[in-house]
């Protein structure tokens, strides 16, 4: 198993405030890893961190091989491709003319968008299922639709690791599964590892065959999503009081709140 | 494999090719609307006569001379030479008009905005005011004065923006306007300390093209020529650029960099232009919109025709100016302002609009 993800003692902090707290991590090229915790808990900043969007104040993050955050933006985008969570995008841009965008760290400065380059955006588009919503702008354009265009984007860059921040935040229930299995899709034609920041704990123990459970800036379960969700965990990191149930189809956690544990108003 | 629905309206499909046809388009129309306008003053010339005289000085071209000589004078002399500044300087300004609304994500950005022209103006005032020769050996000190003035400005600006790290834009558009309005300040306290003859320097900042020459626009090219190629190489990463930073920077940007070179070349463009021309406003900020109103926003096709309709904008705007009260001649910033200002709060209406 080839390691795509190391991150060795790594601290973070915006002013004072530690974020990330001496995490040490391997993820192997295989793992589509679901990176679960509680608001605030440095989901983000660990995506961003391996991303290389931000350095660590302490400790060296490599992704396949390079030392992320100590390299060029433009090899940077051809080793990892990050889906941000809500970024502003120009509601006047053509959602063709975003995902090539996607082409950007491949062209030099003088170079036009080549038969190639249509090509690779046209088959991200076909396999986000946004084909058909090539011509339209992004402002007129839903927020499944946009996130499937964002990884149809992500695709066309066609770099090995795939970083993804909340990919399914504001879909409906079809939206939520069809996202997730467009990743999971995608995870099979690349050979770096896939790592999502995602809040639904079900969804994410569904389509992901490692769990990092994090909590205040530390790594605070790691493994199989079955491993990581168990009630005594899920009390630790998040406080509160779960159920956990295999799912009907394939047996994967169900989290299930348990309802007397809050005062109940009459 | 255009299967999109027609109701969207969004007609054709995206082309990723160099926008040949817009752009030969454009400059055709460019030289008929010079060869119109310097037609057009006291002594009327008509059209045809103005392209013979324009060709018969192209060196392989023979043609027999059929004009009195005053009217070779009068478009030689006076009028292609500042229907070329003219055309020049709203090149200029309406590239780094769009280079700055690019860069800052804003739609009403402008050269003036961070307050390189205003500095620029304050360098020139400097040179007016303190008796240095315009020239000195041969080399021009006045483009240069305001191209310092500029600069410097703007890296005030861009100095302040770094060290406030949070919401680097914002405040680099925030500061831009406080420096402006400081340098301005400077410059009219340097008026209002020197001789009383003011009319050269006010003349010159009310802006206009009354003595254009033909050698302003010879030195205007080597500033300006690398500042197009260069900003139109980048029109890719402006693109891209439209998304926010960290985005951009994922995808392969280096932001920091990109907002050094290109603020720098905006910069040198406009403090070029502004040494010849005075402050002249609005035209960088109306030309990239009419282009985004025709065209598309794609920067490709916005830098290229964001030139050609300032030029011609400007060109325009000079022939109201030099004919509207003639025998007399009004500032052409007061032409591009009456046209300018009203598109403005068009704008910041529309913006509205979209946003609600």
């Amino acid at each position: 198993m080839k390691i795509g993800i190391s991150l060795n003692n790594i601290r973070f902090s915006y002013g004072k405030n530690d974020v990330i707290k001496n995490v040490d991590l391997e993820i192997s090229n295989r793992d589509i890893v679901s990176l679960v915790g509680p608001n605030g808990a440095g989901k983000t900043t660990l995506l961003k961190l391996i991303g290389g969007l931000l350095k660590p104040s302490h400790g060296r993050v490599y992704v396949m091989g390079k030392q992320i955050g100590e390299i060029s933006p433009r090899s940077r985008a051809r080793i990892v491709s990050t889906v941000p969570q809500n970024p502003r995008v120009p509601q006047n841009l053509k959602l063709s003319e975003f995902v090539m965008l996607g082409r950007n760290a491949h062209l030099s400065l003088t170079q036009w968008e080549s038969n190639e380059d249509i090509q690779i955006v046209n088959e991200a588009l076909e396999v986000t299922d946004t084909l058909n919503l090539k011509e339209r702008h992004l402002g007129k354009i839903s927020g499944g639709e946009l996130q499937r265009g964002m990884l149809a984007l992500a695709l066309a860059q066609k770099s090995p690791v795939l970083l993804l921040d909340e990919p399914t935040s504001n879909l409906d229930l079809s939206h939520q599964s069809k996202m997730m299995s467009l990743i999971a899709n995608s995870h099979e034609s690349r050979v770096g590892p896939t790592v999502i920041g995602i809040h639904d704990l079900t969804l994410a123990a569904r389509y992901s065959n490692r769990m990092i459970l994090v909590s205040e800036g530390k790594v605070f379960a790691d493994g199989t999503p079955e491993e990581v969700l168990t009630p005594a965990n899920i009390k630790e990191a998040y406080g509160a009081e779960v159920a956990i149930i295999p799912h009907p189809e394939g047996g994967s956690p169900v989290v299930l709140p348990v309802f007397n544990s809050y005062p109940q108003t009459k | 494999m255009s299967n999109h629905p027609s109701h969207l309206g969004s007609n054709h499909e995206k082309s990723w090719r160099f926008p040949w046809l817009r752009i030969s388009l454009g400059i055709f129309g460019t030289i008929i609307c010079c060869l119109v306008a310097a037609s057009i003053g006291s002594v009327g010339i008509n059209p045809n006569s103005t392209l013979l005289i324009a060709l018969s000085r192209v060196p392989i071209i023979d043609i027999s001379q059929t004009w009195p000589d005053s009217w070779d004078t009068i478009l030689w002399k006076l009028r292609f030479p500042r229907v070329i500044l003219a055309l020049i300087v709203g090149a200029s300004l309406s590239v780094s008009g769009a280079t700055f609304q690019g860069l800052f994500r804003n739609p009403l950005a402008d050269p003036y905005l961070i307050g390189v022209a205003s500095g620029a103006s304050l360098g020139a005032t400097v040179v007016f005011l303190t008796g240095i020769p315009f020239s000195y050996g041969g080399i021009s000190i006045l483009p240069i004065a305001s191209f310092t003035g500029g600069l410097i400005a703007v890296s005030v600006a861009y100095g302040i923006a770094v060290r406030s790290s949070s919401t680097r834009l914002t405040t680099l558009i925030l500061a831009g306007v406080a420096i402006g309005s400081f340098t301005t300040a400077i410059s009219s306290l340097l008026m209002l300390r020197s001789d009383p003859d003011l009319r050269v320097v006010l003349s010159w900042i009310m802006g206009g093209f009354i003595k254009a020459q033909w050698n302003h626009s010879l030195f205007l090219i080597p500033y300006l020529l690398p500042g197009f190629i260069l900003t139109f190489a980048y029109s890719r990463i402006l693109n891209t650029m439209q998304l926010d930073e960290e985005y951009a920077s994922s995808l392969g940007v280096n932001i920091e960099r990109t907002k050094k070179i290109l603020i720098l070349v905006a910069t040198m463009m406009t403090a070029a232009v502004v040494s010849f021309s005075g402050l002249i406003g609005f035209v960088g900020l109306v030309a990239p919109h009419i282009v985004r109103l025709i065209w598309d926003s794609d920067f490709r096709t916005l830098i290229p025709m964001a030139a050609i309709v300032g030029g011609c904008f400007l060109v325009i705007a000079d022939l109201i100016a030099r004919t509207i009260l003639s025998p007399g001649e009004i500032p052409v910033g007061i032409v591009t302002a009456l046209c300018g200002a009203p598109f403005f709060i068009y704008l910041l209406l529309r913006n509205r609009q979209d946003t609600t």
